[in-house]
């Protein structure tokens, strides 16, 4: 994962997933990593984002945010950013129960935001997945990378 | 006070977390250079034994007293009768400033406590020479990462089995962008070091 912003408005955040990591990975810790790398360019920080931190921290268990919260936080803050770029690498090795509910969450972050590029990349047998919730992406089947490239 | 300390650049960050983990300091300035005769014995104890405070205490020295001399190491200003309390430092892997507030780092530690940068740092670098160029010549990619146009397709998929790079793959497209966003920012010197040593690697 990784995330870089600049003053032209561009960002780019990076989820790698990783069988290792399943007790961590849900769509709500992904969207949230995300969204931590989206807001980390940004000064100052969203107001609502600020409020939901001063919430949480009067509270003793100093819950973390819901998907739903996420999500109005994330499309917001796309919306404010030129062009946004979310990487996420290897999704077949995220836990297969939580699957449907980060495809539906990107599709949703896709059709809110025009404005958003997604890239992901997994193994063979997740394509049908992808075609199914992205109908119509471009097809990279054809291109295989070189021995070089191995 | 103004204190100087000689460091390596990969132990800026670990004294950051080390001053913010200890309150030691209202304020935290790094520069990425200090004089050249700078003493070399001045390095800050805290990096030894990250969790005790530095003891004995490093040399002190005031910011009027170095002067204008070249400057030539990293060094690290510390300010510590400062109101507002910021911690803004160079970094070093993104090669462009980046400031941030106390209150800003808990909020995206609240956010999410993962932290990609080492992992995106380790993949690049580990990095084969050449892996993944080939999709970087694709016309599929070229016109995801630079076309606004709506009709763009906004979704990629790269599919492989282990082993072909995948994760390379993904590094090398953001290096890309990456100089996309930002390379026009850049001085001509940063960009000589972008075309240089490791730098390279992530900007093909």
């Amino acid at each position: 994962m990784c995330d870089a912003f600049d003053k032209d408005n561009v960002a780019v955040a990076c989820i790698y997933c990783d069988f290792h990591e399943h007790k961590e990975q849900s769509a709500a810790t992904v969207l949230a990593a995300l969204l931590k790398q989206l807001v980390a360019g940004v000064e100052p920080i969203p107001e609502e984002i600020k409020e939901a931190f001063d919430r949480a921290k009067r509270k003793v268990d100093g819950r973390a945010l819901r998907l739903p919260e996420i999500y109005t936080m994330l499309i917001k803050s796309i919306s404010s950013l030129r062009r946004g770029f979310i990487c996420i690498d290897a999704l077949d090795e995220f836990p297969t129960k939580h699957r449907p509910e980060l495809w539906d969450s990107l599709q949703y972050i896709v059709r809110e935001c025009s404005n958003i590029r997604l890239f992901i990349t997994g193994r063979p047998h997740i394509r049908e997945e992808v075609k199914k919730y992205f109908p119509g992406y471009p097809d990279l089947s054809s291109i295989r990378p070189t021995k070089e490239d191995i | 006070m103004t204190l100087f300390l000689r460091l390596e650049p990969s132990e800026v960050s670990v004294l950051a977390q080390c001053l913010n983990s200890h309150n030691l300091f209202s304020s935290l300035t790094l520069a990425q250079t200090c004089p050249k005769e700078f003493p070399a014995t001045s390095r800050c104890p805290l990096f030894t034994q990250p969790r005790t405070p530095p003891s004995p205490p490093p040399p002190l020295t005031t910011r009027s007293e170095m002067g204008s001399a070249a400057y030539q190491n990293p060094a690290i200003t510390i300010n510590q009768n400062v109101g507002n309390v910021t911690d803004s430092y160079k970094n070093v892997w993104n090669n462009y400033e980046i400031s941030m507030s106390d209150e800003k780092r808990q909020i995206l530690e609240w956010l999410s406590p993962m932290a990609p940068r080492e992992r995106h740092q380790a993949v690049s670098e580990s990095r084969m020479g050449g892996v993944g160029n080939w999709l970087l010549g694709t016309s599929e990619f070229e016109k995801w990462h630079t076309s606004e146009d709506q009709a763009v397709n906004p979704v990629l998929f790269c599919h492989g089995d282990p082993g072909v790079g995948k994760t390379y793959l993904r590094c090398v497209k953001v290096a890309v962008l990456e100089c996309q966003s930002v390379s026009a920012k850049l001085t001509q010197e940063r960009k000589q070091k972008l075309s240089s040593n490791r730098y390279n690697v992530r900007c093909l």
